[in-house]
């Protein structure tokens, strides 16, 4: 075991140098130059030169990178090229906020899914699965910004339950903020719930097809006990790690969603870090999603081993 | 008799009261306004820039303009208005001006204002070496100098019957003596900056020293940064913003039976110019020119872009808000497209022209480019549109460059600007390459003459030289949009939103 957290932690810190040095080449292709970005169209070509030349990109390009590596390892995360402030901070705030809306998605999202799964699968091809399948598939190709503004069209300004907008201010607490994350919860809900449920149905009914379900059923165990502690239990597994991946999407991946609901999580940081040419800001929004995808993909595999008993990690 | 009576009510409570009652007759009607009260949220773009000299935007200058002071303003009728400075004289050759400035104006760190502020503050804007975006529009300052601790006189190298409104310019706010941070945001403007998160909001609280009586109405203001205009219309629909400034024309129409809420127009001076590059084929082909007018229906885009909301324009940067200096008789030649057809094959082009048409990605300008595109095919421009980020239009100084494009022009509160920096030969953003002896002296003889009339009479002639031949198509002047939550007063959306002004607006 930890042989393979070593192995594993390694792979990892390949991954995220690997990945630096990609968005660092892919920001040096991007069309537009940063210094124009920032001090717009009337600016003078002296004018650019001299940001230019504070931001240190008159630098030959592998110096400006090895510089920024070489003070991300030693925790300095830069200062933001548009804002002048510290990167850090400000990206493990929004990660604070992105967390709290995974958190609350996969609380929603889960149980949903995998209810809706294997009620579908228990009653196969009867009417309760073909509604769940219909409903699910048809919510699943309607991307976030149309399934946003329909919640909000009917949460907020037809029945006023919820906020329409997300837009909380910094420092706000998990349970005042709560209602404002329920919509955008709910959006990121609709995208994984298909996919989550559609899985859930097909393990379960191969679970279902197993031979030790029938010697179950037929030595008297009650059909109840079968389902949760026979079949639930080996057909969750592929669930589990599909579910561990979204938590890694939903941290940084949430673009259009928090954009429509303008809440301030790492996904909006990403646009306007994007918007700005702000390479630092960039960089370290990207190496958080990273890590996160990376650190969901670790859990997966650990729990999937501790389910499946067949599996030892080495 | 009135002392002895003074001397006999001494030491007492009723000494206090009548001295409390002749103050409140003194001051009249000053005592009887509240003090800031309540919130305003205000949904925006996010700012970027907000170094005075570099702020562009309307976010960028309305937070700007809430921080800061302008020496002088401009009101929503283009009228002159003190700010900083209560009063001016303008010596009678037109060279001198003198501003007396508030003496009660403070910086938020509690330290005066003081007319070296001033000087610093235009110095750094003109200064020639450092290049900043404001040094072209105030190189005919001769001199800037402290005539008196709360005094300053400006000097002028030519007459320039603008000159109240280039210190008005959007970047020209007040800053202290010295400043080269930005950040600390110290003016000593209506609202005071709390915490700034630059991807998120900015919070503000009223400035309990301002020195505008009455001023700000509101106690705490929230800017609060869209990326997306859509989430800012829900926000404001939803009751989390009580304003939203700059809305585009379908999420304005979206607005149009929502109760509690109030729709905002305004006609402006801010326009799309189309513009052909002049200086090099084909567009320096006269006959070209022409064909490009006859082909463009004006109203026909109005009504399809802006949905019959903005004005039409007549090719000229000078609209009917000009009042006087518009002149409603220049007009391009009628839309004929069998005879602009006609003239490209003249020119040499029998199986038509094609042209890249370049367009940032940004506002009306990709409907734009459509529209224009199939207005323009039926007169044999074969177009191809290329719709771009502002970092590669303008970041690679592509709007100057190439032969065909599209550019954004804000609202100004007058004509003189345009015609200076992209009109006249040697112009900044000469972006048509437009180059005409005549024409450059009457946009000088514009900006210098003290003689009102002359200065109408040139403009009339400069708008029918642009209607007839100037190599760029304005088809209309864009309306400003914008939503209000009912219950809030005082607040009146300006042709360039960003100077609408935050501190007079009073929460329900």
């Amino acid at each position: 075991m930890a042989r393979f957290l070593l192995r594993r932690a390694g792979f990892l810190l390949l991954t995220l140098v690997f990945t630096s040095l990609l968005i660092f080449l892919i920001t040096q292709a991007l069309p537009g130059d940063v210094a124009r970005i920032l001090l717009g169209r009337e600016a003078s070509a002296q004018a650019l030169a001299q940001l230019r030349a504070q931001l240190g990109l008159d630098r030959p390009l592998p110096i400006q990178y090895l510089t920024w590596l070489g003070d991300f390892v030693r925790g300095d995360w830069g200062t933001s090229f548009s804002t002048g402030q510290p990167v850090r901070e400000l990206v493990l705030s929004r990660l604070g906020n992105s967390l709290q809306l995974a958190g609350l998605t996969l609380l929603i999202a889960v149980p949903t899914a995998v209810g809706l799964g294997v009620l579908a699968a228990l009653y196969e091809e009867s009417w309760i699965d073909t509604v769940i399948s219909l409903a699910s598939l048809s919510v699943v190709g309607l991307p976030e910004f149309i399934t946003g503004l329909v919640l909000i069209q009917v949460f907020s300004f037809r029945l006023g339950w919820l906020p329409a907008n997300s837009s909380i201010a910094p420092g706000t607490g998990l349970v005042a903020a709560l209602p404002y994350l329920v919509l955008p919860a709910l959006t990121a809900t609709l995208v994984l719930l298909a996919y989550v449920a559609r899985l859930t149905r097909a393990s379960v009914l191969v679970e279902l097809g197993r031979p030790y379900v029938r010697t179950a059923v037929l030595k008297g165990v009650p059909w109840r006990r079968v389902v949760i502690a026979h079949v639930l239990r080996n057909a969750l597994l592929p669930t589990i790690t599909v579910i561990a991946i979204s938590f890694g999407w939903l941290i940084s991946g949430l673009i259009v969603v928090e954009n429509v609901f303008n809440y301030p999580g790492l996904g909006r940081l990403l646009t306007f870090a994007i918007a700005r040419r702000d390479i630092p800001l960039l960089q370290a929004v990207a190496l958080v999603a990273v890590l996160g995808f990376a650190l969901a993909n670790l859990v997966a595999d650990i729990l999937y081993a501790v389910f499946n008993p067949r599996i030892t990690l080495r | 008799m009135f002392m002895n009576v003074w001397k006999n009510v001494r030491r007492t409570r009723l000494r206090t009261v009548v001295a409390a009652l002749a103050a409140a007759l003194l001051v009249g009607g000053a005592v009887a306004q509240s003090a800031p009260s309540g919130t305003l949220r205000v949904g925006m773009e996010t700012p970027s820039k907000l170094d005075p000299a570099y702020a562009s935007s309307d976010a960028e200058i309305a937070v700007l303009n809430a921080v800061y002071d302008y020496l002088v303003d401009v009101d929503a009728d283009n009228n002159v208005q003190p700010r900083l400075a209560t009063s001016w004289k303008v010596s009678s050759d037109g060279l001198t001006y003198t501003f007396e400035l508030a003496t009660d104006a403070t910086w938020h760190d509690g330290s005066p204002v003081t007319a070296q502020d001033v000087v610093y503050t235009f110095d750094r804007l003109r200064d020639p070496a450092a290049k900043l975006p404001t040094s072209d529009l105030y190189a005919d300052i001769a001199s800037v100098t402290a005539s008196g601790p709360h005094q300053v006189t400006f000097t002028l190298k030519k007459t320039n019957p603008f000159f109240l409104y280039d210190l008005s310019d959007n970047h020209a706010v007040i800053v202290k003596n010295g400043t080269t941070d930005f950040t600390a945001f110290d003016g000593s403007g209506p609202f005071v900056v709390q915490s700034y998160h630059p991807d998120d909001r900015m919070e503000l609280t009223a400035n309990p020293h301002y020195f505008m009586p009455g001023k700000p109405g509101v106690a705490k203001l929230e800017l609060i940064f869209f990326s997306d205009p859509a989430a800012e219309v829900s926000a404001l629909r939803g009751g989390q913003i009580d304003l939203a400034t700059r809305l585009p024309t379908p999420l304005y129409q979206s607005l149009a039976n929502v109760k509690g809420i109030a729709r905002l127009d305004v006609p402006t001076n801010g326009f799309n110019v189309i513009r052909l590059r002049s200086d090099r084929a084909p567009g320096n082909d006269p006959r070209v020119v022409e064909a490009l007018k006859l082909a463009v229906d004006r109203q026909a885009i109005t009504d399809a872009v802006t949905q019959g909301l903005g004005a039409v324009g007549n090719d000229t940067p000078i609209g009917p808000l000009y009042k006087a200096y518009y002149d409603p008789n220049a007009q391009p030649p009628q839309t004929d497209a069998a005879k602009a057809r006609e003239l490209l094959k003249e020119a040499g082009y029998p199986d038509g022209l094609k042209l890249d048409l370049h367009t940032p990605n940004t506002g009306d300008r990709p409907d734009l480019a459509v529209v224009l595109k199939q207005q323009l095919a039926k007169a044999g421009f074969d177009i191809n549109v290329i719709v771009e980020p502002e970092s590669v239009y303008y970041g690679d100084n592509k709007w100057l460059d190439v032969d065909f494009g599209i550019t954004g022009w804000g609202s100004r509160p007058y004509p003189q600007f345009y015609l200076n920096v992209m009109l006249a030969c040697n112009a900044k953003w000469n972006e048509s390459h437009y180059c005409n002896p005549a024409f450059d002296a009457l946009v000088e003889d514009a900006g210098t003459t003290l003689d009102a009339a002359k200065r109408v009479a040139d403009y009339h002639e400069i708008q029918a030289m642009l209607a007839s031949t100037g190599p760029i198509v304005i088809p209309y002047f864009f309306p400003q949009l914008g939503a209000i939550r009912d219950g809030f007063s005082g607040y009146q959306l300006k042709a360039f939103a960003g100077r609408s002004d935050l501190a007079a607006v009073h929460a329900p």
